[in-house]
């Protein structure tokens, strides 16, 4: 029987954000689906903002500002709708170290009230402290408004708006960095087909983006920032450190290898893989080298060969590789993972726009080939003359890659197959 | 490898199967067999095989609830690729793909005597015991044999 690699399944985290818990709660935005919500935010609080500016004649820089504070408070919200969907529904690691990880990092994002308020408290105390202090800073936003307490009530409600998503902006990034470190590090004592499956890898990277997404939406608080120094050097200091922490936890999540060390170890030590293709209804299989680098495969191909005409004309392929085992045939291993084929350094315009994308990756592969097949290619310098055009090892002339993305893996040991998540 | 070579290719009929290919088919152990699924990326397995040289069928062994019989129900069209590798030089590489149709048999259809030379061929492997009687045969018919060997090509077509 087929055996599916899969965790027990765990409690699902049904905790929400306070943000989350507020607009599910109050009229009328619990009458609204996500979207319309955070619409109705911006048009609610902008209104109320207007009617400030006016009534009380504050200055123009005051509507501009107030403007931008709810137009950040508003587009952050909306990485919101992504954000918080992506995190429920992260899937389990079959690597026990690395679940306990996730589920750390899931839990203190959306279970731990404590952390979310007292951070927020926290940065909501700096940003009102500081506009007690800076009696000139408000005198100059309120103009005939400074000193009305309806007035106050308004900024001290922005105030808490703002504190609240930018210490979250950090917490999270914090608590993605953190655990991007842990994962990296738990991969490395990975075994057997224990992993976390690089779907799971792909939904953590786009959460770190989001949280960069989270950052930059702060820009907009820049020309209220600039009012002071202190303002100006405290928001620096907020993108440098999500800078900083975005960039360590992307690396950390792209040493993060794609594959379980079972399949890995086929990956990397064999030489030969076995490429079906289809031609119309029908199939065509033939032997090719290739070169795996801890994410994706990489096959070279002929311009000339039939694969590439087929790859062409149909990208969805299947790539075979396996472990013989001399002694015992029935202990032989292998890995079939099938998806579609990505042509890397064909001589076409569509090719050459993919060479500017993939140009760092595709040097990279070559020195992967130079190392892996260092007879290979010492042949087809030694033969240049001889051999045939279509043979002549020319990227661009007579060779292209294609990277193969995976959309489905399975592995089989002594016959028995098992169906990895991808 | 498996690059095509126009100015190689060949035309016969499968009884004038280059004897290189004929000899990797009758020495080959494994062979890659390929499936088509539909709205899905083709599926290959590892395969123990025998070759019926006339009339010129290979056969293949395998479990009644397989995702390739499923595939074969759907689409008949398959593909058996049988090589041997050379990791010093690619001009050793050397291989024959085998692209016709399948059909499902039962156990017994084969016949006693290819069935012995499966058993004659595997027999280390598959030791007495092994479940044979939850298994079905797929024979394969082949329409189109390519042969390679380095740089050089040849496609018989069969008649």
């Amino acid at each position: 029987m087929p055996i599916l690699v899969d965790m027990p399944s765990e409690r699902p985290i049904e905790d929400r954000w306070l943000y989350e818990q507020i607009v599910e709660n109050v009229p009328p935005f619990k009458w609204l689906p996500p979207r319309l919500d955070i619409l109705a935010q911006l048009m609610l609080v902008e209104t109320i903002g207007i009617f400030a500016f006016l009534y009380f004649q504050m200055p123009t820089e005051s509507l501009i500002f107030g403007s931008l504070a709810i137009l950040y408070t508003v587009i952050w919200s909306a990485g919101c709708l992504y954000v918080i969907p992506l995190l429920r529904k992260l899937k389990n690691p079959t690597n026990e170290k690395e679940l306990m990880i996730l589920r750390s990092y899931k839990q203190n994002l959306l279970e731990n009230k404590m952390i979310e308020l007292i951070g927020s408290i926290a940065c909501f105390i700096g940003i009102s402290s500081y506009l007690i202090y800076d009696q000139d800073l408000l005198q100059r936003f309120l103009g005939q408004g400074y000193g009305n307490l309806f007035l106050y009530a308004l900024i001290l409600i922005l105030s808490w708006d703002i504190a609240y998503r930018l210490w979250l902006s950090f917490f999270t990034t914090f608590s993605a960095a953190r655990r991007s470190i842990a994962l990296a590090r738990a991969a490395k004592e990975r075994r057997g087909l224990k992993y976390t499956a690089y779907s799971e890898v792909q939904t953590l990277i786009s959460l770190d983006i989001i949280n960069l997404y989270w950052a930059g939406s702060a820009i907009l608080l820049l020309p209220i920032a600039l009012s002071s120094q202190l303002l100006f050097f405290s928001i620096i200091a907020f993108f440098g450190s999500i800078l900083v922490l975005s960039f360590i936890s992307l690396l950390s999540m792209e040493t993060i290898p794609w594959f379980p060390p079972d399949v890995e170890n086929i990956l990397f030590q064999e030489r030969f893989a076995y490429v079906a293709v289809y031609d119309k209804k029908t199939v065509h299989t033939t032997p090719v080298i290739f070169v795996y680098d801890g994410k994706y495969i990489y096959f070279a191909i002929s311009v000339k060969s039939a694969k590439y005409r087929l790859i062409k004309k149909n990208n969805s392929i299947a790539v075979l590789v396996d472990m013989r085992d001399s002694k015992n045939p029935m202990n032989n291993r292998s890995v079939l993972l099938r998806g579609k084929g990505l042509i890397l350094g064909q001589f076409s315009p569509f090719g050459i726009a993919r060479l500017l994308i993939y140009g760092l990756w595709l040097l990279r592969v070559r020195s992967l080939f130079r190392r892996k097949y260092p007879m290979y290619l010492r042949y087809y310098k030694e033969q240049a003359e001889s051999i045939p055009l279509a043979w002549k090892e020319k990227p661009f002339v007579s060779r292209v890659v294609v990277r193969l993305q995976v959309k489905s893996a399975i592995y089989w040991r002594k016959a028995a197959p098992t169906f990895l998540r991808v | 490898m498996s690059e095509t070579c126009s100015k190689h290719r060949q035309k016969r009929s499968a009884n004038l199967l280059h004897p290189k290919a004929a000899r990797i088919i009758r020495d080959g152990f494994f062979a890659y067999f390929t499936t088509g699924e539909i709205g899905a990326p083709p599926h290959i397995t590892t395969m123990f095989y025998i070759w019926d040289e006339e009339p010129n069928k290979f056969y293949v062994i395998t479990s009644r609830s397989t995702k390739k019989l499923q595939n074969i129900r759907q689409n008949p069209n398959v593909a058996l690729t049988i090589d041997e590798r050379d990791p010093i030089s690619p001009e050793g590489n050397c291989g024959v793909l085998i692209r016709g149709t399948a059909r499902v048999i039962k156990i017994e259809e084969m016949g006693d005597v290819l069935m012995n030379q499966y058993w004659q061929k595997y027999l280390t492997f598959l030791k007495v015991g092994f479940p044979m009687g939850s298994r079905v045969v797929i024979e394969i018919t082949p329409k189109i044999i390519h042969f390679w060997k380095g740089i050089h090509f040849h496609k018989w077509t069969a008649q």
